[in-house]
């Protein structure tokens, strides 16, 4: 069959440009439904054939099986890639398509595939004529040297391009194993056990809950692990309150559950800040962006979101496939504690618990004890920076993102009180007065800007109602609940 | 790369094919240090034009004088470059206490691999002073030994005496058994690099950022992983230039040695950094006199080269200091040897390591309360442990843990078996292949998230 396209090679040449035109119009259809960068079998395969086809006929129509024309097999390679390249980046610039690096790689494995093959065929042709030719020209002239050159330097070849062919197959093969490592280890990891799982976990809460006079507590780890919803529960039945505290999170973190909470239509959203909310040093855990991306309508990323979160909430799935590897550790570790868990009877893992789907008590880091954190006085002396705990004067992404939400939640007619979060005043003590001014300053304005309640529990407790900083133990806990509770519907 | 190994495939022509890697290793450069890319030239230029006069030249003060303009060139470079903010900083703290004004600083950004390009272009011209080479009368040859692209922005120094002369073959030529070799040399850097030293960096950069109130157990563990840290980072750098170059048909001595099986400090720097600390031996150490001018003269000269040693590393007075006391420990394990008395292998080798681990924590800590307070710790053993907390500890890392375990059991076998990458290579296509896949699934599994430049680099 090659060979009869070696004949005639103008077919060889109409048959590589026909193959472009259609790799050209399949790069320039706009699929609203297809994601940017979708990945597939069904797109792999695409891309390894086209291209292993393009790059064949291509050296059919240069090399014409002719074996001193063998320099136009890496021409044709560089051609056929180089054509690739240009295709993703023509997708660059039609919608909804994008530049992908992945079908980068998948064309070039159908290139150097086709090379591979092209190479062994006319080396095989090759070797047959020489050998040939070499005993006639041994017979005429005697020179075996010749002869066994030519074998040595086609052996050589051979030798090379099983090297190329070995990288490229293993190269393949391990993504292949990596995708089923994430797929059937990490996955099921990151939606049953991990932290970084609940902010897909409370999007859901938001579809799945039913209208019952709702009220949700927002907030970073100090709403998470300060408020027991089932005691407020019991101040007032006439409400379903429910703890959707996220550690971490700040109001730019919220906007992503903008659109669901007013779609599950609430009663109030009691947000509780602390310094860190408003602050430009806070870690922020870009993860959970990530991860929960695929719920996210790009076309409803709020104008706040800066370029590196886009980037973040728009990774494509193979982005969040190799993404996903720095999760194997903690997978890991989980599934040892876990083990060692079950063996020694030992306390189950401490990080990596499985939520609670009820969203009332939530605490996983100390809801069990009544004592402070032995380390925190020690820690607290030593630590030199707490720049994460300033809040500038100045708007910043988290101001805007907390205005923005506050104003979207009123028109929506739910209520909205803002809750200045319990600290120790140990740590209180640290904080700069000039932060202090500006965190309360800040809130005063919102609230007398948008006519909403602020309950400040900065400074009401003392240490011995904290576990650390920020985050109370069992027994502050419970009397913060009473207490929130009883004043928020007294306000309600 | 790949187009680097195409293009000298397909194009035979000698002269084309230095030309085309001559290009690439300044367009490398160019990508990372934008038009600093003309201190490459100029070096090349300067050395080129010395190296040819040095030789030509009769008359030996007129040797003298071209030398001493290359050295005035290379050195200039890299004073500028890499040291004069450092000289303003130390003036300024003078000149305070003497009532003058403070000097602005430059704020120069230090031009990548500029401390490896100018003492391979040194050894170029004094070597040619010395009577140990002749010049090469190819320009582009000589641009491509200083730009080599492999080795430009964190080594190996190679010399001239050793790039050279591989350069007179008839043309480059991709042999099978070298892109076998020069691959497995790159993938073995690559996990070095990947799967060791970018996941052992967090964990010792959160003990460092503030070590105060850590007992001995965090500071000792967090050293050890800052040694094999550098060691991973560094000499992954090296494996994967050498199998670059390897790829390309050139041949690079090894540029490390088993380090931390090394059982006395001398024999330390036998191991670590060959090119560099044969260079300082060659270049420095001996024409200070090395250990031909009586006992203190030696004890200096070794002090002086180390210290020199230090700053090359860096313009900060913890790699003065780190120089200096490497200087200091080769200084004191000289006087003792003089003793001969016998040492057990084992012990001599953990007894030599302490001290290299320390010296690390010197190289590690820039800031001097935090050095004091770690090097306390590492000496003054405090194991105050808490067993809940040491427990804590182990688990919240036990990912660190696992790698120096492993990292350990590696370095022990390649130690057993001589060369490991020469082992790996040796082996038939399958195995190779096995190999090879489990070298990139390691990749694809244990790569941090985030890119981590190589250490060496900004030396």
């Amino acid at each position: 069959m090659i060979f009869w396209f070696e004949k005639h090679n103008k077919i060889s040449g109409a048959i590589v440009i026909l193959i472009a035109i259609v790799i050209f119009y399949l790069s320039s259809l706009s699929f609203e439904s297809t994601s940017s960068g979708g990945f597939g079998w069904k797109t792999i395969v695409y891309h390894f054939y086209a291209f292993f086809f393009l790059s064949l006929f291509l050296l059919i129509f240069l090399v014409k099986g002719k074996f001193q024309k063998r320099n136009f097999i890496f021409l044709a390679l560089i051609l056929s890639i180089s054509y690739g390249i240009s295709d993703e980046i023509h997708q660059f610039f039609v919608p909804f398509r994008s530049f992908t690096i992945f079908d980068i790689f998948v064309d070039l494995a159908g290139v150097l595939f086709a090379g591979y093959l092209y190479l062994l065929i006319i080396l095989g042709k090759k070797t047959k004529n020489k050998h040939i030719q070499g005993k006639s020209i041994s017979k005429k002239k005697g020179i075996i040297q010749k002869k066994s050159k030519i074998k040595k330097k086609n052996t050589s070849m051979k030798h090379e391009f099983k090297i190329y062919f070995l990288l490229v197959i293993a190269l393949i093969l391990a993504f292949g194993i990596y995708f089923l490592i994430i797929s059937l280890y990490v996955n099921p990891f990151l939606e049953n056990y991990s932290d970084l799982n609940r902010g897909s976990k409370i999007l859901q809460f938001y579809q799945e809950t039913e209208d019952c006079n709702q009220i949700y507590y927002w907030g970073s780890s100090s709403i998470k692990e300060d408020i027991d919803a089932n005691l407020i529960d019991k101040i007032n039945p006439a409400y379903c309150n429910y703890n959707l505290g996220n550690p971490a999170s700040t109001p730019l973190r919220r906007l992503i559950e903008l659109k669901p909470t007013i779609s599950s239509k609430p009663s109030a959203v009691i947000f509780g800040v602390t310094y860190t909310s408003f602050s430009d040093n806070w870690l922020f855990p870009y993860d959970q962006y990530a991860l929960i991306s695929k719920d996210i309508e790009k076309k409803e990323i709020p104008i706040f979101y800066n370029e590196t979160y886009k980037e973040l909430l728009s990774m494509n799935e193979l982005k969040l496939l190799l993404y996903k590897r720095k999760f194997i550790a903690p997978a890991t570790k989980n599934l040892l504690e876990h083990i060692r868990s079950k063996f020694f009877k030992t306390k189950n893992p401490s990080y990596f618990k499985e939520y609670n789907q009820d969203f009332k008590s939530e605490g996983i880091l100390l809801q069990e004890t009544e004592e402070n954190d032995p380390q925190f006085n020690f820690t607290l002396e030593n630590k030199k920076d707490f720049s994460e705990y300033a809040v500038p004067p100045k708007e910043n992404i988290e101001k805007s993102s907390f205005e923005f939400i506050i104003k979207e939640l009123s028109k929506n007619n739910i209520k909205v009180i803002i809750v200045e979060a319990p600290m120790n005043p140990l740590l209180l003590d640290k904080i700069d007065s000039e932060s202090k001014d500006n965190f309360e300053g800040y809130l005063k304005n919102i609230s007398e800007k948008h006519k909403i309640s602020i309950l400040d529990y900065t400074s009401v407790y003392d240490s011995n109602y904290f576990y650390d900083g920020h985050h109370l133990n069992k027994k502050g806990r419970e009397i913060f609940s009473q207490d929130l509770g009883l004043e928020i519907f007294r306000i309600i | 790369m790949i187009c680097v190994v195409l293009a000298i495939k397909l194009f035979k022509n000698k002269k084309l094919q230095l030309s085309i890697l001559v290009l690439s290793s300044y367009l490398f450069y160019y990508f990372s240090s934008g038009f600093l890319f003309v201190l490459l030239l100029f070096s090349s230029l300067l050395d080129f034009y010395v190296g040819k006069k040095i030789f030509e030249s009769k008359n030996s003060a007129k040797r003298k004088f071209f030398l001493i303009l290359s050295l005035i060139g290379n050195l200039g470079i890299l004073a500028f470059f890499k040291y004069a903010d450092f000289a303003i900083q130390i003036a300024n703290y003078f000149g305070d206490s003497l009532g003058f004004s403070t000097l602005p600083l430059f704020n120069i950004v230090l031009p990548i691999g500029i401390s490896f390009f100018t003492f391979q272009t040194m050894s170029y011209t004094i070597d040619i002073y010395r009577r140990k080479m002749s010049p090469t009368n190819s320009f582009l040859k000589f641009m491509l030994f200083v730009s080599f692209f492999p080795q430009l922005v964190a080594g190996p120094i190679i010399r001239a005496s050793t790039f050279l002369p591989q350069l007179n073959k008839k043309r480059l030529k991709i042999l099978p058994s070298n892109l076998k070799l020069g691959l497995t040399y790159i993938s073995w850097g690559l996990v070095k690099k990947i799967v060791f030293a970018d996941n052992i960096g967090p964990f010792v950069d959160s003990i460092f950022t503030n070590p105060l109130g850590l007992n001995s157990l965090p500071i000792m563990l967090a050293t050890i992983a800052f040694g094999i840290q550098i060691y991973c980072d560094f000499s992954a750098y090296s494996d994967i230039a050498i199998g670059t170059a390897r790829i390309l048909g050139f041949k690079f001595p090894k540029n490390f040695n088993k380090p931390y099986f090394a059982c006395n400090p001398s024999n330390f720097w036998n191991r670590w950094h060959i090119s560099l600390s044969s260079w300082v031996r060659d270049y420095l150490y001996i024409p200070l006199g090395g250990n031909r001018k009586g006992k203190i003269r030696t004890y200096l000269n070794l002090l002086v080269t180390m210290v020199l040693m230090g700053l090359w590393h860096g313009a900060s007075w913890n790699f003065v200091l780190w120089g200096f006391y490497h200087g200091a420990i080769l200084v004191s394990y000289r006087f003792i040897s003089k003793y001969d008395f016998k040492i057990n292998k084992i012990l001599s080798i953990i007894i030599t390591q302490y001290l290299v681990f320390l010296g690390w924590l010197i190289f590690r800590l820039r800031n001097f309360e935090y050095l004091g307070y770690c090097v306390k710790k590492f000496i003054f053993f405090d194991f105050n442990l808490d067993l809940t907390e040491t427990i804590g500890f182990f688990m919240t890392n036990i990912w660190v843990f696992f790698l120096i375990v492993l990292f350990c059991y590696i370095h022990f076998f390649s130690y057993r078996a001589k060369d490991i990458i020469e082992k790996i290579n040796s082996r038939k296509y399958l195995s190779w292949f096995l190999y090879l896949l489990f070298v990139i699934l390691l990749l694809f599994l244990f790569s941090p998230s985030l890119n981590t430049a190589f250490i060496y680099f900004q030396f």
